[in-house]
């Protein structure tokens, strides 16, 4: 069940002719739950669109080397236009892939699947209101609906706990150990006191990547791969973060 | 009263009643979809543009509004290649685009010998002008968006709602984006004829944007848009014969009133609400 189903090969990227990763390689095995963290403009949000195929890297190569996987994705929440007139049935309903693709109609069994996921996460009362209508925790909670909903073997998250509340945060990761339990996770994380926790690696990327592979991290380790993430920031949670071990 | 009911007699209005009511249709649907990806100022550039077209055409001695629907589907096509590729600037790219149309408008219409006696229709729009044969055409198009828009629903919400995600979940989202391009233009460019160059933009928004008084959702919009955009223009028709005033002038007036109308009422309903 360990075996890696993503990898990223000795991969350079960026935009307009501007190296932002250089030289990155990474693995994801299925059962990974990797934490990326690193400054901003560092290449984390680079990284994973190179791994979710939407920018093609300038150098080196993006395998799955055990065959065709599903990916889901949850973007950054600042990239939805909530004013756009649609309905969290819909959202969902566009994770899923018709059987069909030049007549993509959606079965009655997938609508159900949304029924039944949109009930399980609490958003039943809420299936045909327009998205402008969601708080920030909602609207995350519909986007990751979306991203599940057709059963991926990778979740890729880019900052998911931005613009919510720290009771959903919470609900979030335990809904992501859950899920860590059937698909690996990628999750992009500014915040590295909270992501640390539960992730079981971490991967810092500024401009390089380093894959630490466990979940505790130390200012020092931090210099040496040059990740200048202010750990000091996170009021008490460091302590955790720094001193597992004691 | 008399007079009006004679008018359903004259081949002309006929025409121009059919026109208006497919042009509701169809303007219902393509601005739906303009309103929502908010491109109601690329909807302009492409307007303004296809004038170039038609003034080339006039020089060459063509249909101008065969002129106006290459140049439509050129700048309509340009504009989505040029904000997928990033490499300029997208309102820039449009300004670009809309004045150099303008522009080129301009030159050809001069450089052709002799008085060009539609200049003035293309500007503003001449309903009672058009012709059976504009209508098939008007019909064809509405008929091809609307099955398009019956069979693809989901792919153009999709792609036009979030055209990273459903490239990621493995959506041919450029093929929706440029068809819809293409269709946008087209529809634009017919209903120039009735409405006209500076006007017709309000056709694809005035109707969306009373409709979002009451939804939001993108299937009722549609359907909301169609019924108040035949309103419109079927009160402005008449305004328009009764008046003698370009219909597309008194089409927009009318759509703008009952906006205006309903957008009152549904505040003083919220007011009565909130004290309630």
């Amino acid at each position: 069940m360990n075996k890696i189903i993503a990898q990223l090969d000795h991969v350079s990227a960026g935009y307009n002719g501007d190296t932002v990763l250089k030289d990155v390689s990474i693995s994801v095995r299925a059962n990974d739950f990797i934490g990326v963290i690193g400054p901003n403009g560092g290449g984390k949000t680079t990284m994973i669109k190179v791994l979710l195929g939407v920018i093609q890297p300038f150098k080196g190569q993006v395998k799955f080397p055990s065959g065709k996987i599903k990916i889901g994705y949850l973007p950054q929440a600042s990239q939805i236009d909530k004013s756009f007139p649609i309905s969290v049935r819909e959202v969902v309903e566009s994770g899923l892939k018709p059987k069909n693709r030049w007549f993509p109609l959606l079965e009655k069994k997938q609508k159900e699947k949304v029924i039944s996921l949109l009930n399980k996460t609490g958003l039943a009362e809420y299936i045909d209101s327009p998205i402008g209508s969601l708080s920030g925790g909602q609207l995350q909670r519909t986007l990751l609906c979306r991203a599940i909903i057709n059963e991926p073997n990778l979740l890729v998250l880019d900052e998911p706990n931005t613009y919510v509340d720290k009771n959903f945060e919470g609900e979030l990761y335990k809904w992501l150990q859950e899920l860590n339990e059937r698909m690996a996770i990628v999750l992009v994380s500014h915040d590295v006191g909270t992501i640390s926790s539960m992730v079981k690696t971490i991967a810092c990327v500024n401009g390089n990547l380093h894959h630490h592979k466990s979940n505790t991290l130390t200012s020092e380790l931090l210099k040496i791969y040059n990740c200048p993430i202010d750990l000091i920031a996170h009021g008490n949670i460091p302590h955790r973060v720094l001193n597992k071990h004691n | 009263m008399k007079n009006f009911i004679d008018l359903f007699e004259y081949t002309f209005f006929q025409n121009a009643l059919y026109a208006s009511l497919l042009i509701s249709i169809l303007s219902a649907i393509i601005g739906t979809y303009i309103v929502s990806r908010k491109n109601v100022f690329i909807s302009g550039g492409i307007t303004h543009a296809s004038f170039g077209g038609i003034g080339i055409a006039y020089y060459m001695g063509l249909n101008p509004f065969l002129g106006a629907a290459i140049f439509a589907i050129l700048t309509g096509t340009g504009i989505e290649w040029i904000s997928n590729k990033g490499k300029m600037r997208e309102d820039s790219a449009i300004a670009i685009l809309w004045s150099l149309g303008m522009a080129l408008g301009i030159i050809f219409v001069f450089l052709t010998p002799g008085y060009s006696p539609n200049l003035m229709s293309f500007l503003f729009g001449s309903i009672l002008s058009v012709s059976i044969a504009d209508v098939y055409m008007i019909l064809a198009l509405t008929l091809v968006t609307a099955i398009f828009f019956l069979l693809y629903y989901r792919p153009i919400l999709y792609s036009a709602f979030d055209a990273e995600f459903s490239t990621i979940n493995g959506m041919k989202v450029a093929v929706f984006r440029y068809a819809m391009a293409i269709l946008v233009s087209l529809a634009i460019v017919v209903s120039i004829r009735a409405m006209g160059i500076i006007l017709v933009l309000s056709i694809f928004t005035i109707p969306q944007t009373t409709a979002m008084l009451y939804t939001h959702q993108f299937r009722k919009i549609m359907g909301l848009s169609i019924l108040f955009g035949l309103l419109g223009s079927i009160i402005g028709l008449f305004a328009a014969y009764a008046m003698n005033i370009p219909s597309g002038a008194t089409i927009i007036f009318s759509l703008t009133i009952q906006y205006l109308s309903l957008k009152s009422v549904h505040l003083i309903r919220l007011k009565i609400k909130q004290r309630a």
